[in-house]
């Protein structure tokens, strides 16, 4: 068996990080499928691996330091992107949930439907469970701006996943009605 | 005001993630058992955390690892279902090379003009023309089977240098699917592209890239034994003559055995294993090609 064969192979390092990526790059605004989702997110752990060890900054510890750099290099494959597409299809123009049609839990929907600056935040702290110190470490930016970021991306989470009105009321009005029988 | 509210929000976004030492997490406690409001805003998130823990919880194993690693520099994943498309199309096709085209010719000029007068004395035109384009040939004729088979074994080693020992570059497309190699290559080379099993021999498909041939662009595939040596397998497009014997070439530790197979191509097996068991994978790959 290839030593980078099935993903049952790897490492429990890589696991994570490909857990991590997957949740990262499903994004409403690319439409990828789950290939080419996997393909892109192998590529980059494959190279996040690579990086010698004595690059890492100190006070970081490895996991973090991983996780850092698997966002900057997902962070450098969007901007390349949205450079590439540039003038083909305004960004953000396709609609929050639409994708509802693959079999993704509600979570999954409104996170795919999330900009990615506040998914990479929410992903660190509550799938990777990083501090907030070492989480705003690896996404190079402040604390406070880490805790703008979370506080957004909690606040757009709980709105996409609550009903809307109407959806409660197609909600009630399809559950049997129930008659207390003496 | 709004200075106090984003302290309230870190302090509640802290309790969440843990990140409060466990007295302020005590205090955090008391307070929330006093005001509604935290309490329901805290419930919410915990719960998000715990819904993004269990959606995400196996989703690196949902999708395979045959599909992936392809990548140009843009990182953007390529579109198999296209190229799968255009592989199954070019294999449904009829395949047109020098021979086909020649014998399609052939079989058209002898059912039209096979009885009449002029059509002798254009055949001998032809004939005329005909040796003296072989006459020309002969001339200008490169170099033979063996020497070119000497530069696809340049070539590999040097491939073989440059990329097997770096771990970052060492394949665009990583997959230990032979199918799935053939079908990324094939599209690049206009032609399908055998990618050869050498589980056999005990050497387990690590992924493949486009490389530098000895005259144009090859297909170089990378495998793995159990002991994690490595070896490469370059597959070269050419019109080549029938190679009864491999060739071998040495630099250093590094050695590459070229053959021909049946298949319009050339194909090397490099690495630093000794030269009669390279020799030994060489057949078995060309083997395994001829197969199909």
């Amino acid at each position: 068996m290839s030593p980078l064969g099935p993903t049952a192979e790897w490492s429990p390092e890589a696991r994570a990080l490909r857990r991590f990526g997957m949740a990262l790059a499903r994004d409403n605004q690319w439409d990828d499928d789950e290939d080419s989702t996997a393909a892109l997110v192998d590529s980059l752990v494959d190279r996040t691996l690579a990086a010698r060890p004595e690059q890492a900054p100190r006070g970081l510890s490895r996991r973090s330091w991983l996780l850092s750099l698997f966002v900057r290099l997902y962070r450098r494959h969007v901007r390349l992107r949205l450079a590439l597409e540039d003038g083909d299809e305004p960004i953000g123009a396709r609609l929050i949930g639409e994708s509802a049609a693959r079999p993704d839990s509600a979570v999954e929907r409104a996170m795919r439907a999330m900009s990615f600056e506040l998914r990479e935040a929410l992903l660190l702290v509550a799938l990777e469970r990083l501090s907030h110190v070492e989480a705003a470490a690896a996404l190079e930016i402040s604390l406070s701006a880490l805790l703008q970021r979370l506080a957004r991306a909690r606040a757009v989470l709980a709105q996409q996943m609550t009903p809307r009105p109407r959806e409660a009321f197609r909600a009630r009005s399809r559950a049997p009605h129930l008659r207390v029988i003496e | 005001v709004i200075a106090e509210r984003d302290s309230a929000i870190a302090q509640a976004l802290a309790y969440v993630d843990g990140c409060l030492p466990p007295s302020d997490r005590r205090d955090f406690e008391k307070k929330m058992a006093s005001d509604r409001q935290i309490a329901d805003r805290i419930e919410v998130w915990l719960a998000q955390n715990e819904a993004i823990r269990a959606a995400f919880r196996d989703v690196d194993q949902r999708v395979g690892r045959a599909g992936a690693a392809a990548r140009d520099l843009t990182g953007r994943p390529p579109d198999r279902g296209r190229a799968a498309r255009f592989v199954e199309e070019m294999r449904r096709a009829r395949p047109i090379g020098p021979h086909a085209a020649s014998a399609e010719i052939g079989r058209a000029v002898e059912t039209r003009a096979a009885f009449s007068q002029a059509a002798i004395v254009r055949r001998l035109r032809l004939g005329m023309v005909a040796v003296a384009a072989l006459l020309i040939l002969v001339a200008t004729a490169g170099p033979d089977p063996r020497e070119r088979a000497a530069h696809f074994a340049d070539a590999a080693i040097a491939a073989y240098r440059t990329y097997v020992g770096d771990r970052r570059q060492a394949v665009e497309f990583v997959t230990s699917d032979a199918k799935a190699l053939e079908r990324w290559l094939s599209p690049q080379f206009l032609q399908p592209i055998d990618v050869p099993d050498l589980a056999g021999a005990g050497f387990a498909l690590i992924g493949g890239r486009v490389t530098p041939g000895a005259e144009g662009p090859a297909a170089f595939a990378l495998y793995a034994n159990a002991e994690g040596e490595r070896i490469g397998l370059m597959v070269e497009p050419f019109e080549s003559p029938e190679m009864t014997k491999p060739i071998s070439r040495s630099t250093g530790e590094v050695t590459a055995v070229s053959i021909a197979v049946r298949a319009p191509a050339s194909l090397t097996v490099v690495g630093r294993e000794a030269t009669p068991h390279l020799i030994e994978l060489a057949r078995l790959a060309g083997a395994s090609s001829a197969s199909r």
